[in-house]
Parts: structure tokens; sequence; C-alpha cells
């Protein structure tokens, strides 16, 4: 199988004062070589802690990995790994980018050291060649004069520098995986668009796979493989991109796509947006999540949780919409491909 | 658990809270009369074994000198240094002066000059003592660049006074030096208390001009002449004293070596006596003077000082203008209290200005003149009744509750406070007035009451051997710190001065002091004395007030 | 950069004038002089004479200028209370005895009180960080006084292994530096503790977690190095205060050092020394200030690269 990643039934609760806030719900999935998934959601659905988890970067905070989740890099469970091996691996087979450049860059260390820091971490090279390789790597993220900047310090450089410099250094030790947690996010427009051109090509040329982790659906379709839509830490639809903007059929997807500006047939109508906030994740919500919020909401809705209607190979959608004996709810106006179900 | 836990910490820290501000040991509160040995040599109590082998002393020396010049030094505690590395010409031993660095002395008939024969003595790099070293002594302490603070000691030499405000020449000063070892002065008028009361050192001329302002600043730049050698001085810090193998009576001296530590911090100092690195100490701690009475090897002895507080009137104030009311607030003073209290028992209750100590040539004064304020409390008995008087003449109405007067103090501690609201409760009780309290430092109350800007005031003065010292403070133009200006009394005061018959003089100081005590230019509290606590192995410790033997005559037998 | 030192020392010069002047002004202002300090009984004439050889009977104003005038020629002036003891050597032979305990307690104190901030912040919450942080509020909170004053007792009467008081050999030198570093460990303890846990926050030590760097390395190199940056600005006016001394070890031990000489000159209305080593103390305080800013300047390059982009 050329599953590089499969998360199992990783659930992650973050310890507070109040209680606990379950964080991840019991979500599933796989990556495969050279393909690239995209998690989407609004902030606090569970997205940045899933992804964070892959590499138990949990550490400074006070999440937890519950036990019975597995995570498989390659056929090993990364949760049950030893220290070293989850060092051999971080930074090397699989990588992380972040989404704010600025602090997510050691101030006092020029770019240079960072990249041969990742490179000399996991193997015995001499620095000079350490350095004649983040040289490369520069060049290869696009920074013109890499030679100078090198020695340059991260607030020396601008927005967009940074982050190519961090994928940079993420790309030092030629990874499988690549993670990257709302890279563009903190970029105006055409920057984001430049970035995302550079990952894209990168990819291909590399040959690595790519968890792309935004709330934007408006970068996935020309980026991603497959999208993973999730809510209150739960994945309520998951497909082909091509399946999920043309047939979506959770109406949490349906929110999200109206939301993208540009959609509305109509120019002079309002932004669609949708109201209500996110369910607190210290409840136990057995129920559906999005209830609250959804104008499709039936009875059952607020008292079971949906399982996932398997709609196809690749696409399904956890939504009591989706059952034989519920009403047929049309996709709303505006969203959606030509082929209709 | 993590409750109790907590709880058993807030009982702990109450309790803390509470014990603290129970103890104080700064007021004393002694009980027992201790027995005091008065004055009296030591003696071992038991075994009186040889000397030691290695004859060392530590002790506690008050503040660093000034400067080791006699023609510049500040500090009164800067002389006893100079008792020990020169040789004056004559020392106080037992109370009266003997010979010393004059072996001889004898006044004309008139009493208007005064020879010295001087003694065989060397410096310590060889040079002999002569006259001329003594008289250039005098003349840097009268050349107004130096500006000598205690000139004025001095003035009974001719022309003593002039030359040290420049208006005459240096080489007026009535001064002779005949040959090397006679040395001649002249006074302006006859002065018995001339050798009890101011020394005579001598000065290396060579040294001082080749050290020019440094000369005294540091050991090599002392010379000396005295018992001990100055051999090291570290400022701030400590000195170091060797035995002087060429002093004139050094076979007669068997302490070999002493460091005197400057140890400003008082707990450090009791800290220091009690592990041994002090060999005596003054101790006025209440809780510590039970513990060392404690010891077995250590003893006690109550010293004299010779020192007089007294509360001062400002005479040229509206309100203490009026003798009456002067006389009404001293007579209030519950000296017994006062002297119990506050110095922890060691302090008599004063009556008069003169301490028992002093004397007038071979008479005890106080044996021979009665107590002034003792007639004067037998003739007012209710204190009370006298400030109403004085309010009276003053215009001031006869209700003495409307009488606010102030009382300054001069120190900031604790202490001071709840010893100056002691004399505040006592006089406010007596007399039914209000006394304010001000408290500045000890520098700024200086400034205030010697300006005036006072009304009472705690001060102490020190006497010397002779009541003339103290009594001439307030005998000058301005009338002393209480600017009390009595012309009967100047002329008494300087009349005994000169008076050469001690039964006559003695009558003369007693008129005097009965004069200003009676009319209350100031009201004398108690005088004060002080307890030193020493190790048994230490002899040779007398407890004279007057004496200015320095460490020659101590020595130790039986030190581990 | 040889221009930004050259500015700083010129505002120094300006800062340090400033200073000397109201200080003039004021230790003038407080009643009491020198003689009167510390003789009583001074005849009228005596002090006039006195007063007159050093100059205070003129007017404030020439007093000042004449003062400013010697400062410029280097002449700090004389102590009135010292006779024959000029300011510069006074500095020169007590400031190597405070320098001496003030750099060593600062060196040790601060040296344990990092290590100790790292353990801290490190541990959060744990028995270390606990232990510590009690230890720094009790460091802090119990004045110096009161610590030397035991320590005094316990380790040189209850069990004497220590000299009282005293100074010239090693042995005299412990129990003074030993009081005088609680208050830095203190401060520097809760100081490290709480930039280690700003910075352990930060997302950059995230990445470097991410990079598979091993945990020595992130302490060593992420969070101390950055940690330690805004405690250069604390040591630097620590600096300041060595030589100026502590005035309460210095007379509890009896050291013959510039603290205690300060304030007794003080009291002693000691003019020229006051301000002698008033402009002594500011100028070693803006020099130490000075230092600070360069410092930072070398070692953020967030600062010293801020001008080139």
């Amino acid at each position: 199988m050329s599953e590089l990643l499969k998360v199992e039934n990783l659930s992650v609760s973050f310890l507070s004062y109040a209680g606990e806030v379950r964080a991840v719900r019991d979500v599933s999935f796989h990556v495969d070589a050279r393909e690239t998934l995209a998690l989407v959601g609004e902030s606090g659905c569970g997205k940045t802690v899933t992804s964070k988890s892959i590499m138990r970067l949990l550490g400074r905070t006070t999440g937890v990995i519950q036990p019975g989740s597995h995570i498989y890099y390659k056929g090993e469970d990364i949760l049950a790994m030893d220290k070293k091996r989850l060092s051999q691996i971080r930074g090397s087979e699989i990588s992380m980018i972040f989404q704010d450049s600025m602090t997510s860059l050691n101030p006092t260390m020029t770019v240079g050291a960072q990249i041969t820091e990742n490179i000399r971490t996991h193997a015995r090279v001499s620095r000079a060649d350490a350095l004649r390789r983040a040289e490369e790597l520069l060049r290869m993220v696009e920074i013109p004069n890499p030679h100078e900047r090198l020695r340059n310090y991260p607030h020396q450089l601008s927005g967009g520098m940074r982050q190519r410099a961090m994928i940079a250094i993420a790309l030092a030790m030629d990874p499988s995986l690549l993670i990257a947690d709302e890279p563009t996010t903190a970029l105006d427009v055409t920057i984001q668009a430049q970035l995302l051109d550079l990952l894209r090509g990168l990819k291909d040329r590399l040959g690595m796979s790519i968890i792309l982790v935004t709330h934007d659906l408006g970068i996935v379709s020309d980026f991603a493989d497959r999208v993973q839509v999730m809510y209150a830490g739960r994945i309520v639809e998951r497909g082909t991109v091509e399946e999920i903007f043309q047939n979506p059929r959770h109406p949490y997807t349906w929110a999200l796509l109206r939301s993208i500006p540009g959609m509305a047939p109509d120019r002079k109508s309002r932004l669609y947006s949708l109201h209500g906030t996110p369910p607190d994740l210290l409840l136990p919500l057995e129920h559906c999540p999005f209830a609250a919020r959804c104008e499709y909401c039936m009875p059952i809705c607020k008292k079971q949780p949906p399982a996932e209607t398997v709609l196809s190979d690749t696409h399904g959608a956890a939504c009591w919409l989706l059952h034989p004996n519920a009403p047929r709810v049309e996709i709303p106006r505006g969203i959606g491909g030509v082929n209709r179900d | 658990m993590k409750r109790a836990f907590a709880l058993l910490l807030s009982l702990l820290m109450l309790c803390s809270l509470l014990t603290a501000c129970g103890g104080g040991n700064e007021t004393a509160g002694g009980d027992e009369k201790e027995q005091e040995t008065q004055g009296s040599q030591t003696d071992t109590p038991d075994n009186t074994n040889a000397p030691d082998e290695v004859q060392t002393l530590s002790i506690l020396y008050s503040a660093e000198p000034s400067v080791l010049d006699v023609a510049r030094f500040l500090g009164i505690a800067d002389r006893s240094l100079f008792y020990n590395v020169l040789e004056p010409l004559v020392r106080i031993e037992n109370g009266v002066p003997a010979a010393a660095g004059a072996e001889s002395w004898s006044f004309s008939d008139d009493d208007l000059t005064l020879t010295f024969t001087l003694r065989d003595n060397c410096w310590s790099d060889g040079q002999p003592v002569t006259s001329e070293d003594y008289a250039t002594a005098l003349r840097r302490q009268a050349d107004p660049k130096n500006a000598f603070a205690f000139a004025s000691d001095y003035y009974a030499i001719v022309n003593f006074e002039a030359v040290s405000t420049g208006e005459m020449d240096a080489d007026a000063l009535g001064i002779e030096t005949p040959d090397d070892k006679t040395l001649v002065l002249h006074l302006t008028a006859p002065t018995p208390a001339l050798l009890s009361s101011s020394e005579f050192f001598p000065c290396r001329a060579d040294v001082a001009e080749a050290c020019g302002d440094t000369f005294g600043t540091e050991a090599d730049k002392t010379p000396c002449c005295g018992p001990f050698v100055l051999t090291e001085w570290t400022h701030n810090s400590a000195l170091k004293l060797e035995k002087n193998e060429k002093y004139w009576n050094a076979d007669n001296i068997l302490l070999q070596s002493a460091t005197l530590n400057i140890i400003p911090d008082s707990n450090a100092q009791l800290a220091s006596f009690e592990n041994g690195s002090l060999d005596y100490l003054t101790v006025s701690d209440a809780d510590y003077v039970k513990k060392f009475q404690g010891r077995d090897d250590m003893s006690e002895m109550l010293i004299p000082s010779a020192r007089t507080q007294m509360v001062v009137f400002n005479c040229k104030d509206d309100v203490f203008q009026n003798a009456k009311i002067r006389q009404a607030f001293s007579l209030a003073i519950d000296r017994e209290m006062l002297a119990e209290v506050i110095s922890n028992g060691t302090a008599t209750p004063a009556y008069s200005l003169i301490p028992a100590e002093c004397s007038v040539g071979s008479l005890n004064f106080r044996e021979n003149a009665d107590e002034p304020l003792l007639a004067l409390k037998a003739q007012h008995s209710d204190a009370k009744a006298l400030l109403q008087e004085g309010m009276k003449e003053l215009g001031l109405g006869e209700d003495t509750s409307k009488l606010t007067v102030s009382f300054a103090w001069g120190a900031t501690t604790a202490t001071a406070r709840t010893y100056a609201e002691l004399y505040q409760q006592m006089w406010q009780d007596a007399l039914g007035c209000v006394v304010e309290l001000e408290f500045n430092d000890s520098s700024t109350h200086m400034s205030n009451v010697n300006q005036g800007n006072y009304q009472m005031a705690i001060t102490s003065w020190g006497a010397n051997i002779e009541p003339q010292f103290q009594l001439s403070r307030w005998a000058n133009k301005k009338g002393g710190q209480s600017q009390w200006q009595n012309a009967d009394y100047n002329s008494l005061v300087s009349r005994a001065n000169q008076t050469v018959d001690e039964k006559e003089r003695l009558e003369l100081y007693a008129q005097a002091e009965e004069m200003i005590v009676t009319d209350a230019a100031f009201a004398p509290v108690y005088f004060a004395a002080q307890r030193r606590f020493y190790y048994n192995y230490l002899q040779g410790l007398t407890g004279n007030t007057f004496d200015t033997m320095g460490l020659s005559g101590l020595y130790t037998v039986g030190r581990e | 950069m040889l221009k930004f030192t050259l500015k700083r020392l010129g505002y120094m010069l300006v800062v340090l004038f400033i200073v000397v002047t109201i200080t003039f002004f004021l230790v003038h202002s407080i009643p009491g002089d020198p003689i009167t300090a510390m003789v009583q009984d001074l005849p009228e004439e005596t002090r006039t004479v006195y007063l007159a050889r050093y100059g205070f009977d003129q007017p404030l104003g020439v007093q000042y200028v004449r003062f400013i005038k010697a400062c410029l020629c280097g002449n700090l002036g004389e102590s009135l209370r010292y006779p024959g003891r000029k300011v510069i050597d006074i500095v020169r032979n007590y400031a190597p005895v405070s320098g001496v305990i003030g750099g060593l307690s600062l060196a040790i104190g601060f040296t344990i009180g990092i290590l100790c901030g790292i353990l801290a912040a490190l541990n959060r919450n744990k028995w270390p960080d606990k232990l510590i942080m009690v230890i720094a509020i009790l460091g802090t909170t119990i004045p110096t006084f009161v610590t030397a004053a035991v320590l005094q007792y316990l380790l040189t009467v209850t069990w004497p292994i220590f000299p009282t008081t005293g100074w010239g050999q090693a042995k005299h030198i412990v129990l003074p530096v030993l009081c005088m570093c609680v208050g830095p460990v203190a401060t520097y303890a809760r100081y490290m503790r709480s930039s280690v846990l700003d910075t352990v926050n930060q997302d950059y030590i995230l990445t470097a977690e991410a990079k598979g760097v091993s945990q020595f390395r992130i302490v060593t190199r992420h969070i101390f190095r950055n940690s330690f940056l805004p405690c250069i600005t604390m040591i630097c006016s620590s600096i300041a205060g060595i030589f100026s001394g502590s005035f309460i070890i210095e007379s509890i031990f009896a050291i013959p050092g510039l603290g205690k000489y300060f304030i007794s000159a003080i009291n002693d209305r000691d003019y020229s020394v006051v301000l002698g080593l008033n402009i002594i103390f500011t100028g070693i305080y803006i020099l130490a200030m000075l230092l600070c800013d360069i410092l930072m300047a070398l070692t953020d390059p967030r600062i010293r690269y801020s001008n080139d982009r």
C-alpha cells in the first residue's frame, strides 16, 4: 500500500481548570505518498491540534493524546516510538512549517544557522557542507541572493521571504511528508499565491506528500488532491477536491463554500456568513456537533451523532440528511458543480 | 492535607509576629543592681601566674582616626591613640599629673612661666626627642592654616589666641626652647589647671614638612615616640601597634603588640567580644549585660565617664528666658527614674554639673561642694506652682496646659524616641503642659543647638579633671549653648581659673556652679558611667576615668 | 557603532554635569557643617578660620564655580573629616574593597540565580520550582541586615568558623559575600524564571522541536540564549552598584569599603567626599548603562541590524 501516514482513532484532550477539553474526537484518515491532503475548518475545530499531534508536538501544552490512538508512519506507530526515534523522524522524514514565520524563527540565529541546525541534527556533515546545502535550499525556495541571506537574521527578511526560509528549513533533509499549518494565513494575497506556487512546484519536484491545514477553502481547490472538513474535533466530510467542490453533501461544507467571496451568483448579494459559534468542547456532545447552527437540523440531529455515510471510495460525509429516511435537501445555489446529485 | 498544611503555616507566621512584638531588648529594664567594682585595679581572683609568653591585645577602637597629626585632628577619640604612640609632657596617672615626656616641671613665682625639663627619649627611628619637637607641635597647633579645632585649650599661652586667628605672626607665640631638654611656656595668667586639662605632644618638624598635607594619614607618615609604634594602618578597618623598644620606659611595658579594630556595628562588636576576638568591651545592651554577667571567664567593671547628661534651655527663647520656668522644668525631672531606665542602672542622678570624679588639685570637688539642685528642690517642692509663677511673670496666664514647648533630641532611632517620650511624659505629668518632640540626626541637632534653634534640647558634656573645663563652656561671650549670658558668672570662672590656691579655687568653682545650676541655664540629669566587661586573663585595667596611660599597663595572664 | 558610542558619551557628560550640580546644592542645603558635626564645642573664631580655609565662607555660587573648575582639572577635593586625604586616594583605596565583595557576590549570585531560574522554569510547578521560588521570595524580602546579623552570630559565635569582622585575608571575604549574594540570587532567579517561561512558550521553540533538535540543545541554544538577553540589562545596573557597595554589610563586618565611607561622609557633612564620590558613582552608573547598551546591541541582532534592511 502506498499509505505514507495512517491516523487511527486519534483523540486529543486538553486538561484545563474547567475540565477536559476534547479537542480532537476519534479522527481517522490517511495520506498517500505524493499526495496533498487539505484539512479545512474554522478556528478551534481541531485541525491544528491534529496536525501537531502527528509529530507529538504538544509537549509545551497540556494536550494529551488519548490511549487507543495510533499514528502509523510507514507502518511504525509514532505514538509508541521512543524519544530517540521520534527525534530522528522529526525534521528529516516528517517536517512542519507554521503560520507565523516571524515568531517561528529564532530571532537571534541567522537563517543559515537555522537551516544547518536541521541538517546537522540528522547527519554528520561539516559546517561548510551544511552551509552549502543551506544555500542550495534557499535557491530552491527562490530567495534571491541566497549567499547573503544565509547571514541574515529573520527580522531582516520580509514576510514572504521568511516563510520561504521556513520551507527551506523544513525541506533540508528531504522529508517524505510536509505538514503546513496555515502557511499563507499571515501573508497578503499576492504573496500567498507565490508561496502556493512554490509549494506546488517543490511538491512535484521532490515527490513529497503535504498536509495543508487551512481555514480558507479558496486556496484548496488549486492545490490539494483531497480535502477533509473538520468541525468540533470531528471530520464531517471528506473527499477529493472535485467531489467536495462539485458535490458537497454536508451543510457545514456548504456554509464554508458559500463563505468564499466571489462564489455567490449575484454580485450584489451580501457576503454569506454562518452565524453562531462552534460548540464548547468541554461538553461530551453526544449528538451532531453542527446541530445548533445547521439550517437543516432535524430532531434526531440533536439526539444522536451521525455515522459517516460512504458516498464513494473517497467521498464520505457524516450527516443525518444522507440517511435514507431523511428528506431530500437541495445543495444551496451558487456552490457545487454542474453535476448535482 | 494541603489545607491543613497551609493552616499550620499561617499559624506559625502569626506566632512569630506576636513574639516579635513582645521582645524589645533596647528599653532597659535593669532589675538587680549588679556588684560593681568602681575604679579599682583588677586582680586575678585566684592563680597569680606569670605573664604570658606572647603578650598581645585585640581591642575595639571607636572610629577611624581623622588624622594622626596633633595639629589637625578632629576627633576626641584620636587623642587616645596619641597617648599610645606619642609621649606627652605629662600623663594623668591615678587622677593626677605624672611625669612622662617631662622629667619635672616648675612654675615661676608669679605663676606666669612654666618650665619643663625633658627626660631622654627617642623617636622610633632613633632621633632623640627634643624640646624643639614639643615647640613644633604648639606652633603648628597655633598656625591658622591648620585650623586646629581645639586651639582654645591652649589660649593660656601668651599670644596663642592671636596667632591662631591670624592677628599675629608665629614668632609672637609665648614659647621658648633655650636648650634641647628645656621647654618654657609663658602664660597670660596663672593657670593651675593647665597640666590636667591640656596635653602637650611632640611633633617632628622634618617629617611634617616632607609629608605636607599627607602627614599623619598613613602608618609610615606618623612618627612615634611613645610606648608603642604604629606599624600598620588599614583605613577603616584596623590599626596595629607594636612595642617601641626605644621608649624610655620600655623595660616596664609587658605588652608586645595590640590590634585596634574599628567595628562600627554594635552587634558585630558584641559578637566579636563574645567569641574572644576582642579582649574587653563596653556593653550597654541589657540582654548582653545579663549574658556576660553569667559567664565565668569574664569580669565586669563600672567606669564613670565624667559625662553629664543634661537638658539645655535656650535662654533667649520667649518662654525660657524666664528663670522660674527653667527651674520648674529642671525640678520636674525625675532623675532617679531616668538614670535607672535609660542607662540600665549605670548612671548616677545629677543634681549638679560637676561629676564626682573631678577634683581641684588634691581636693575632690564634689565632697566639698553641695549639689545645688538639692537646695533648690528643698526650696520649691511644687514644680508646677513654680512654672505658674514664671508664666505669670511673662504674662502667659496661669494655665499650664496652654503652654506648649518643644524638646529636641539628637538621634532618630527607635530607642531615641522611647527615651524622648519618657522625658515628654515626665514633664507633661508633673507640669501639665504640652511637650512636643523633635528628632534630628546628630549633626543637624548640634547645628540647631549651636545656632539657638531650639527651646529645650538634650545634650551631654564631658568634664576634665578640674571643673574649669566644664564650667568654661558657659563662660564665653555667647553664654554657651544656652545663651545664658551672665557677667558675674564669667568673672567668677575666670578668677577661679587663675587662682592658684586649691581651697580658694574650689570655693570659687562651687559658687559658679551654684549660680548656673540654680538659675537653670541647663538641667543636669545624670552622670553617665560605662559598664565594661573583660576577660579574666586581662590584667592592668584601671577604671580611672581621667588616666591617660594608654595601653602600656596592660598585659595578659593565662590566656589560652 | 562608533557614532553611537560617541553620542552616548556626550549625553553621559551632560547627565553627569546636571547630577553633580543638583547634588552640590542639595548637600549644601542640609543644616550643619563638617566641623560642627565632629567637634561640638568649638570657639567661633576657630570655626571661622576652619570654614575660611576650605572656602565655605564664600557665597554658594562662588563655591560652586570653584568646585566645577577643580573637577575639570581632575581635582575632586580633599576630605574635611579626614584631613590630608584626597578624594581620589580615598576612591583608590576603598573602591577595590567594595569591588571585590560586590563583584564576587554579583558574579556568584548571578550565576547561581540564572541557573536556579532555568531549573525552576523548566520544572514549572514541580518541587524544584516551588523550592526555588520560596528561597527567592525569602531572599528578596528578608532585609540584608537581618541575614547578616544572623549569619554573623551563627557562624562566628555559635560555631566559630569565620572571623567576626576584619579585612585582609580570604577568610574575611566569605561571610560578607555570602550575605550579599542572597539578593542577586533571588532577583536573578525570579527574573530568569519568568524570562525562560516566556521564551519556552515561543513558537520558535516548537519549530526547533519539529526539527528534531535534542532537548539539551534546545535549552542551551534556543531557550537560554534568548532568555538571557533581558538579564543583561539588569546586570549592568547591578554592576554600577558594585562600587557603591553595601553600607549595611560593610558596617556589620567592619569592611573598609566605599559604601560605608559614602554614608558616613553624608552624616559627617564631609562635602568634598560626598560630592567627589557622587561624581564617581554617577560616572560609573552611566558607564554601566552605556556598557549595557553596547552589550545589548552586540548580542541582540534585532537591535544591531534594525537600521539596515
